[in-house]
């Protein structure tokens, strides 16, 4: 028997999901190489889909649908963002149309906010020092993922 | 109404309550299974409350101002603590509402709505 060894080219691979919510279904498609699914992908997806199933004056006070360019922004930026083992964060929805993700971890409060006609930015605040700063993005991407490295 | 520009009105006392209503959608469940306040919910810059004193000069309890919103929760701030982040707090009687007030300025940026948030309570707690 004579083997052959072959090195196989990693291969861009089509993948789909879908998501319901509010009797309402989305499709996410993308093309990413064969790896597993971190673990907080599917209820990150979910919280941006429920933002889009909002009806109008969600909130009582008149709020209007979420802007879904915002919801596009978010998840293509904190995608790239966080690794496969990163904690998955809470997706809220502003009043004005925009959204923001928090984690509140380990003593430390993080909010990314993308908003209408502002440029994204995050805040961070240390609960036990009450220290706090505000970044804008995408120049700060990297504080932001070292950031929300510290809060696995 | 947005656009519009408020003046504080000092005959609002500093221990005022204002209720602000919180949709399941701006309450987060914090690690130990506790209902805390997004501070999504206080990023308005033209911030709808409900002024305590107005809804008890009328008999109405303040657990009234979610009376049509089944399964939020209620919360409550002072007007003293809205002042100390340079809002101003105001009326603005609704038809709808006569209760009504606003606290008007910038919330958006400097961890404002989170610093509201810290001074808030539940008067009527959501249930998961």
């Amino acid at each position: 028997m004579e083997y052959v060894l072959k090195r196989q080219e990693p291969v861009l691979l089509p993948r789909k999901r879908i998501y319901y919510s509010r009797g309402q279904a989305y499709t996410i498609e993308w093309q990413e190489f064969d790896k597993p699914l971190p673990a907080w992908f599917d209820p990150l997806m979910q919280g941006f889909v429920d933002l889009l199933t909002l009806p109008h004056d969600w909130n009582s006070y008149g709020a209007g649908a979420i802007d879904q360019n915002m919801v596009l922004s978010a998840m293509n930026l904190i995608t790239g963002l966080l690794g496969p083992t990163s904690p998955v964060p809470r997706v809220v929805p502003l009043s004005s149309g925009g959204l923001q993700l928090e984690w509140h971890r380990k003593g430390i409060d993080l909010e990314v906010v993308f908003d209408r006609n502002e440029q994204p930015f995050f805040y961070c605040r240390n609960r036990v020092t009450g220290e706090d700063s505000e970044h804008e993005l995408p120049e700060d991407s990297v504080l932001l993922r070292s950031i929300i490295g510290k809060l696995e | 109404m947005p656009g519009r520009i408020f003046e504080d009105d000092p005959s609002i006392a500093e221990d005022e309550r204002l209720l602000r209503r919180i949709p399941r959608a701006w309450v987060v469940w914090d690690e130990l299974g506790n209902a805390t306040m997004s501070s999504a919910a206080f990023k308005d810059e033209e911030l709808s409350v409900n002024i305590e004193s107005v809804m008890a000069r009328d008999g109405r309890p303040p657990a009234d101002a979610i009376r049509n919103y089944p399964r939020y929760g209620l919360a409550a701030f002072t007007a003293a603590h809205a002042r100390s982040l340079h809002q101003a707090v105001a009326r603005d009687p609704l038809p709808e509402e006569p209760a009504h007030g606003v606290v008007y300025g910038p919330k958006k940026r400097g961890g404002i709505g989170g610093k509201l948030s810290d001074g808030a309570i539940w008067v009527v707690t959501p249930i998961d």
